[in-house]
């Protein structure tokens, strides 16, 4: 079974990790896992809205990367087709639940508990703050279109550059400035009592 | 620059990624226009407060639960790996198989063959033989060992024998 490896690996980059990975090597499998699974939750949980759920797509993507790890090829960057395997994964399963008709339940706070008004500490009152304007923020992401939850979720939140956005999406990057532009504006009409916190 | 112009440009006025003359243009919009302004404020103040977002981390038992699924992928893949062709791409079990098929139907079809072949013999035989006796009065038994052709060939000449001589009536 995998074992992880005792020696740090911050040296080597994804695409020489993926290699190793092809080559046998389960030590970097591992080390790959480490490197995106804490990414690709924050961008699938923003992207389906439910936490839960976006830990079983990560997992699901995680296999889909030890399954499929030949097709990777060295003309594209890994961060690139591992985040494009998460988007086809969550896109799988919307279509699924959207076929069920099953409608997600939003979350209260980051942990699913609801909010603690006893304190009256400034730290709890800011975390507090912090937890409602992230709830705000992700009921309006929700709000959008997917084509405009993905790229936004990518772009101000992933913090990925247009080209590599362009190619997780597969969409033309003059198409993707013009999704994130309009996902911008419709953000804003959504937050826009934001700006007194 | 109207409205729609203005519209396209915000994030890459935002981001520092708009052309100079373009920033000019926009620039001069954007102080004539109080909304577009103030659109063009909040949104920054947007892309700010999403970098305030807390990060959300996998469960600790992550990497944990990926390994079992791991391990059970692995399981089946072994499973399903394919026993290596001996002889025209089949295994020796395939081949084994279809000599076992073809050995039980051939002798299947010579038992049939040969049961039916031998019932019509016997069966022309005995015709033959009935058919002698009648004639003769008494059976004849060295035709018996006439084969089918020539017992086929007795059985059309008997068209030819005068039965009329075997007639006898009851006064008589």
């Amino acid at each position: 079974m995998l074992r992880r490896n005792n020696k740090a690996n911050f040296s080597y980059k994804d695409e020489e990790l993926i290699l190793e990975f092809q080559n046998g090597n389960e030590h970097a499998y591992l080390e790959l896992v480490d490197r995106y699974k804490d990414k690709l939750i924050n961008f699938i949980f923003h992207y389906v809205g439910d936490r839960d759920l976006a830990e079983d797509i990560v997992q699901d993507t995680m296999i889909k990367l030890y399954e499929k790890k030949h097709y990777y090829k060295e003309i594209a960057r890994f961060s690139t087709w591992i985040y494009t395997i998460a988007r086809n994964q969550a896109n799988t399963e919307l279509r699924k639940r959207k076929s069920r008709k099953i409608s997600f339940l939003s979350q209260m706070t980051k942990n699913g508990k609801d909010f603690d008004l006893d304190s009256r500490s400034f730290d709890l009152i800011q975390e507090l703050q912090d937890d409602y304007v992230g709830k705000r923020i992700q009921t309006a992401i929700k709000s959008l279109p997917d084509h405009l939850r993905m790229v936004i979720t990518l772009r101000d939140i992933q913090n990925l550059s247009y080209e590599d956005i362009s190619s997780i999406v597969d969409v033309p990057l003059g198409t993707i400035k013009s999704r994130i532009n309009r996902a911008r504006i419709q953000l804003q009409a959504e937050l826009q009592d934001l700006k007194n916190f | 620059m109207n409205k729609y112009q203005f519209e396209d440009l915000i994030s890459d006025y935002i981001e520092n990624k708009i052309k100079s003359d373009d920033k000019n243009n926009f620039e001069v919009y954007i102080n004539e226009n109080k909304e577009a302004f103030n659109l063009v404020n909040s949104i920054k103040s947007n892309i700010k407060s999403f970098k305030k977002i807390p990060k959300i981390k996998v469960n600790e038992d992550f990497n944990e639960n990926l390994l079992s699924k791991v391990k059970i992928y692995k399981n089946k893949t072994i499973k399903k790996i394919p026993a290596k062709a001996f002889m025209f791409g089949f295994t020796r079990s395939q081949l084994f198989l279809s000599f076992l098929l073809i050995f039980i139907f051939s002798f299947t079809s010579y038992e049939l063959i040969s049961e039916i072949f031998y019932n019509n013999s016997n069966k022309n035989i005995i015709i033959t033989n009935n058919f002698d006796s009648d004639i003769n009065g008494k059976p004849d038994n060295s035709n018996n060992i006439e084969n089918l052709d020539s017992n086929f060939t007795k059985k059309s000449n008997s068209k030819d024998i005068d039965y009329s001589k075997n007639i006898k009536f009851v006064n008589d």
